[in-house]
Parts: C-alpha cells; sequence; structure tokens
C-alpha cells in the first residue's frame, strides 16, 4: 500500500471515519502498521480467548 | 447487536469476514451463545471463542468487531437506556477472566447519527455503527499473539428497510 494511502487511513481511524469495508479490505501488513503505535499487550496463557458481548 | 470477525493471511488475503451466531459457521472460530452462568463470574451472554493456539496456520491477523444495528433509534433519549449496560470484551474462555471490557455506554450515538440524504422519503435506509474493538495479531518478533485493544466507532453504512 502506497504511504499517502496509509496516512488517509491512519488519519481516518484516528477520527473514526474509517468505514467498515475499509477495515475488512485492509491488508494484514497494512494494518499492523495501522495499529502499531496503539496500545498492546502480549497474550499469555495456553487457554482460548473469548470476544464477547453483554447485551443488558 | 452482532459479532463480526475478520481473519486475514500473513500475505494479506482475506480469510473470512464472517458476522456469527448460532446459525453461521466459521472454518477458524465457534461461537458460544450461552455464556452467562449464575453459578461463575461470567456476566457476558455470546462470544466468539479464539483458540490462538489450535488456530490454522495460514491466520495471523484477527480482527474483531460489534455492529449495532439502527443507530438512529438507538440514539433517541427514550432508547438509550437500551445500551446502558451493554458491554463488549474480551476474556480467557476457560475461567472467563478479563482482559478488556468495554461498556456501550461510552459510545456517544447523536454524533454518529447521520442526516438522511433524502429526508422527505417515507422509506429512509437505516444506517448501522461499527465498532471495531480489538486487533489480534501473530507476532514472530514477540513470539506470540499481540492484542491491540482499538475501540473505533465507524460510521457504518446505511442500508435499505
Amino acid at each position: 500500500m502506497q504511504a499517502e494511502k496509509l496516512k488517509e487511513l491512519q488519519a481516518k481511524l484516528a477520527q473514526g471515519e474509517i468505514t467498515e469495508e475499509a477495515i475488512v479490505k485492509a491488508k494484514a501488513d497494512d494494518l499492523t502498521e495501522l495499529t502499531k503505535n496503539q496500545k498492546g499487550m502480549l497474550v499469555m496463557g495456553s487457554d482460548a480467548l473469548a470476544f464477547t458481548v453483554s447485551h443488558n | 447487536m452482532q459479532l463480526h470477525v475478520t481473519a486475514i493471511s500473513k500475505s494479506g488475503d482475506l480469510l473470512e469476514s464472517i458476522w456469527l451466531n448460532d446459525k453461521v459457521h466459521s472454518n477458524y472460530f465457534t461461537y458460544d451463545g450461552n455464556m452467562r452462568d449464575p453459578l461463575k463470574p461470567v456476566n457476558m451472554d455470546e462470544g466468539v471463542v479464539l483458540d490462538l493456539n489450535n488456530i490454522k496456520d495460514e491466520v495471523a491477523t484477527i480482527l474483531l468487531a460489534i455492529r449495532l444495528p439502527d443507530i438512529h433509534f438507538l440514539a433517541e433519549p427514550k432508547n438509550q437506556s437500551l445500551l446502558k449496560y451493554s458491554s463488549y470484551g474480551l476474556e480467557y474462555y476457560g475461567n472467563a477472566l478479563p482482559i478488556s471490557k468495554e461498556s456501550l455506554a461510552n459510545v456517544k450515538l447523536e454524533e454518529l447519527v447521520q442526516a438522511p440524504e433524502n429526508p422527505d422519503d417515507p422509506n429512509q435506509p437505516t444506517q448501522s455503527v461499527f465498532v471495531f474493538c480489538y486487533a489480534i495479531s501473530y507476532r514472530p518478533e514477540f513470539g506470540g499473539w499481540y492484542l491491540e485493544t482499538l475501540n473505533c466507532s465507524t460510521k457504518g453504512k446505511t442500508e435499505p428497510q
């Protein structure tokens, strides 16, 4: 991905304007670059994780 | 509220982009629609199980998101209580130990509502909001899976009624 395009995606992500389509079409390397400044952590342990929602 | 999972390969190909529920099967993840357990410290309703140690090798990045349907309805003051105690999160599946939990009451719905293109049209499209929650990527330099908390609300898209 071109640097300009990546910069544009980063700006949109920061402003909350990135679209669902842009996210699912983005490539893995681009996403790593896109999110590398976000706070992160190494997932430790052998248990599986669950992404969950509570409706109310 | 719907759970969305995207799996991306090492080479950047989209392997799967899927709304998971009890009727939709994923090639990489499993769905648990009955998580709430009054006898255990589990207060989430449904979830997607990510077995990172046994996931297929081709998966390099996982994006986790939720979709809030019909944001105009949810943003009305009389309806805002519907999401007051709603939340999303990430936890260890075996013991429900939380890693992250975010309340949806923090999503400023009124700021995400877009004015209709044709205000006079009686059949207005509905606007959904996509909340980009977490990215989990395999980082060889770290020797494991790396979790990033994103919590980005997007404007989503409009859909015909």
